[in-house]
């Protein structure tokens, strides 16, 4: 009976195998068979008449005149800019949203034996949830006010959440009418060519550049990372292509929350960071552009409050950090590849959650913790309706705060494949069937100091309108 | 022991079966991602000679219309901005360097446009480059030629080429064939002229008979001739009576910064700058576009939307 059943069960998955064979054959025929050339994203496409092509290599990164026009001002520099042009019924917003399908796994928790009962003795076991789910929903606008002075203004909420604001900026474009002197004023992306607001993945596990947001295991920092969006003013400025970019910006030490908040205590920001970025492109004969570039962030984050009634009501004992890297984009026909390495540092007091006006609490051996990291994420744009991505990213420890850290501890390795097709991309609108597998280990994180890994598989539709 | 009925398998069949839940979904990506790249080829290799035809016509006579269009300051049949038509601001290149070099026979001629903004009919048009337009000109017959027109989509980043889809050359030759039909009747309504009063007197010597045939003819021809001279006044009047409605009004400059365009496009070079409220001569008058004369002499293409007209 058993052996029956097993047989049975043996047919099943050849049955299941067959239709999943089946369906992706029929997926792939319809995908690469249905791709026709992009159209238009609603934004800009809508104000210029333009194809979303013009500035997109696939929604959302940009091409090289996509990035041009954007660094000078959402302006393309020629009579289309004027007023007489714009439809008065044109009105610069977009809403995106993203409806999905979502498995998440992660093994190696601590499971109560007894389940609701902490006292019990904690097992090995894995979490795994799926089902149908929303993303957040940004409501994006953005344009110029007027000749020479552009804004952005992007609330955003998740489900449950209350609105937040994910960037507000005016910017005063070519300023002395050189495209070298630019002023940004707000809360912006930091400037960087590799941004992880315009990247493919959108998985709960692949959705971030680790890199971007990592601290060690006990730090303080509250520097949420290169990725999060600070609140400051940015000086930059390009050539009329934009293939040569720098920028430098003085930050509240606040990882960009309003408020005069620090690390989540409110009226308590004092203090500055300072971020640059250069970047450089240069023509290889036949592959084309070529871009690399040089960041670097030091910031200062607070190690305990002055109180008042036991109110936290000024962030002190600010001590240093930094993060600094570099990164290459390459191109070659279809395919391009983006590369990133970077090396981060806090200070002993952050690493080791000590506040600086106690250095006798810091353990023996403390020292300020070093880690290294770096990506290699490549894109092939079969057209601009149908691209391909895959990630490999690391985040490895190379000194840890104190001796008593394993040397392993909160590494991270991470790899993401995945693809998206538009099947429709309108000047109205634009719609991106979105299917993407994620997979993160973390050092020393799960149970019983075992490594932890993630994985995620998402099924959604991300659009725009 | 079957291995199938150990406790220890037994205790997988769950996992298995979460696992299968998804499997579908899991090798469907797999198998797109993987199959796309061994299988997908980039769209430059359907790059090939995409528009040929034999035109009825003298080879002078194409190569003319040919020289027409290729001249005419327009690339047709593509466009950048929605609601545009064609792509202004195409000149005459020197060269054909963005096409294969050209080894048949035929004389070559290409048109340009620099920094078109991913222009509509070239496949997967993205960014900003160059387009082109290449038309090989070649004898068949005293009374056919053949004519073959290319169009393609440069990168200037990556160098990307994208072909036509095929309407801009088949746009490009409309135009063509609109100036080739033109010539043609000029050149038959000249042969004609030619042959009546070539073929006359040769009646006159075949047969004393048809000289009053031939009296008729050129008493047609005389008529016509009449007919066309009164024609060509009447022409020449609605010509000056039209120069006279044009040349001399005077327009003001609306504009925070007016500007004088060498010629009458977006994208053509600036002449000089006028400002606010300056008085401007016209010279002439196109849809958009005002060819005038600013008080210093310079005379430049202004948009009309930067100008009103002068009480």
């Amino acid at each position: 009976m058993q052996v029956s059943d097993s047989r049975q069960h043996g047919v099943s998955w050849m049955l299941k195998l067959r239709a999943a064979a089946l369906f992706a054959v029929i997926l792939f025929t319809f995908v690469v068979t249905s791709s026709r050339p992009g159209h238009a994203i609603p934004a800009f496409a809508r104000k210029y008449g333009l194809p979303c092509s013009a500035c997109h290599i696939g929604w959302p990164i940009l091409n090289s005149f996509g990035q041009a026009f954007r660094d000078n001002g959402y302006q393309l520099g020629n009579d289309r800019d004027s007023p007489i042009y714009q439809n008065p019924a044109y009105w610069p917003i977009t809403f995106r949203i993203t409806p999905n399908w979502h498995r998440e796994s992660t093994n190696h928790i601590a499971l109560d034996s007894v389940p609701g009962d902490p006292t019990s003795t904690p097992v090995n076991g894995t979490q795994t949830v799926d089902g149908f789910d929303l993303s957040g929903v940004d409501i994006w606008t953005a344009g110029t006010l007027y000749k020479n002075i552009s804004f952005s203004v992007l609330p955003s909420m998740a489900e449950g959440d209350t609105f937040h604001l994910e960037n507000a900026w005016v910017r005063f474009d070519n300023l002395l009418n050189s495209p070298w002197l630019n002023l940004k004023f707000g809360k912006f992306e930091l400037d960087t060519l590799l941004s992880e607001k315009r990247f493919l993945t959108l998985s709960n596990v692949g959705g971030v550049w680790y890199n971007y947001h990592f601290l060690p295991q006990g730090d303080i920092n509250g520097f949420g990372g290169i990725g999060d969006n600070q609140l400051g003013l940015e000086l930059a400025g390009h050539n009329k292509n934009s293939y040569i970019r720098y920028s430098i910006s003085m930050l509240s030490s606040n990882d960009g929350t309003p408020g005069l908040t620090t690390s989540g205590q409110p009226n308590t920001s004092r203090t500055y960071d300072v971020y640059a970025n250069v970047n450089y492109g240069f023509n290889l004969k036949s592959a084309g552009l070529q871009r690399v570039g040089l960041f670097g962030y030091w910031g200062q984050s607070p190690t305990y409050f002055q109180t008042s009634g036991g109110t936290p009501i000024q962030a002190a004992g600010n001590k240093g950090f930094s993060r600094v890297g570099a990164y290459g984009w390459w191109f070659y026909k279809q395919l391009d590849v983006e590369t990133l390495y970077m090396h981060g540092q806090d200070s002993v007091y952050l690493g080791n959650g000590v506040p600086s006006n106690d250095p006798a609490a810091l353990p023996p051996g403390a020292v300020g913790p070093t880690w290294n990291g770096g990506f290699v994420e490549a894109h092939y744009t079969y057209n601009p309706q149908l691209i391909f991505t895959g990630r490999y990213e690391l985040v490895h420890m190379s000194r840890q705060a104190n001796p008593s850290l394993q040397s392993t501890l909160g590494n991270v390795d991470s790899w993401t494949i995945g693809y998206r097709w538009y099947p429709i991309m309108f000047s109205r609108a634009g719609l991106a069937f979105h299917n993407e597998y994620s997979r993160a280990t973390m050092g020393n994180l799960g149970f019983l100091g075992k490594d932890q890994t993630s994985s995620s598989i998402m099924i959604g539709f991300d659009f725009d309108y | 022991m079957n291995w199938l009925t150990s406790n220890r398998l037994q205790g997988w069949k769950a996992p298995l079966a979460r696992v299968a839940s998804f499997l579908p979904a899991f090798s469907a990506l797999c198998l797109v991602f993987t199959s796309a790249l061994v299988f997908a080829r980039p769209d430059k290799d359907a790059i090939a000679s995409s528009f040929s035809i034999d035109v009825d016509g003298r080879y002078d006579d194409v190569m003319e219309a040919v020289n027409l269009v290729a001249n005419n300051g327009v690339i047709d049949g593509t466009f950048e901005y929605k609601g545009d038509e064609s792509l202004p601001g195409a000149e005459l290149a020197p060269d054909c360097s963005m096409f294969d070099t050209w080894r048949g026979p035929g004389k070559v001629i290409c048109k340009i446009r620099k920094r078109a903004l991913s222009p509509s009919h070239f496949i997967n048009s993205n960014d900003v480059g160059t387009v082109a337009v290449r038309y090989i000109v070649q004898t068949v017959s005293p009374t056919t030629t053949r004519l073959f027109i290319d169009a393609i989509f440069l990168e200037n980043s990556h160098h990307h080429p994208h072909p036509s889809d095929g309407y801009v050359e088949t746009t490009e030759f409309a135009e063509v064939a609109k100036h080739l039909k033109q010539l043609t009747e000029a050149h038959d309504t000249l042969q004609a002229g030619y042959s009546s009063s070539e073929a006359s007197p040769r009646s006159v010597a075949a047969s004393e008979g048809a000289v009053a045939d031939a009296a008729d003819l050129q008493k047609v021809l005389a008529e016509q001739q009449a007919k066309l001279h009164v024609d060509s006044q009447h022409l020449a009047d609605l010509e000056r009576r039209l120069a006279d409605l044009q040349v001399g009004r005077k327009l003001r400059v609306v504009s925070e910064r007016g500007e004088l365009k060498s010629n009458p496009y977006s994208h053509s070079s600036v002449i000089t700058a006028v400002p606010q409220g300056a008085s401007l001569l016209v010279i002439a008058e196109s849809e958009h576009w005002y060819e005038v004369r600013a008080n210093n002499g310079k005379e430049g293409w202004i948009h009309h939307s930067q100008v009103e007209a002068q009480p």
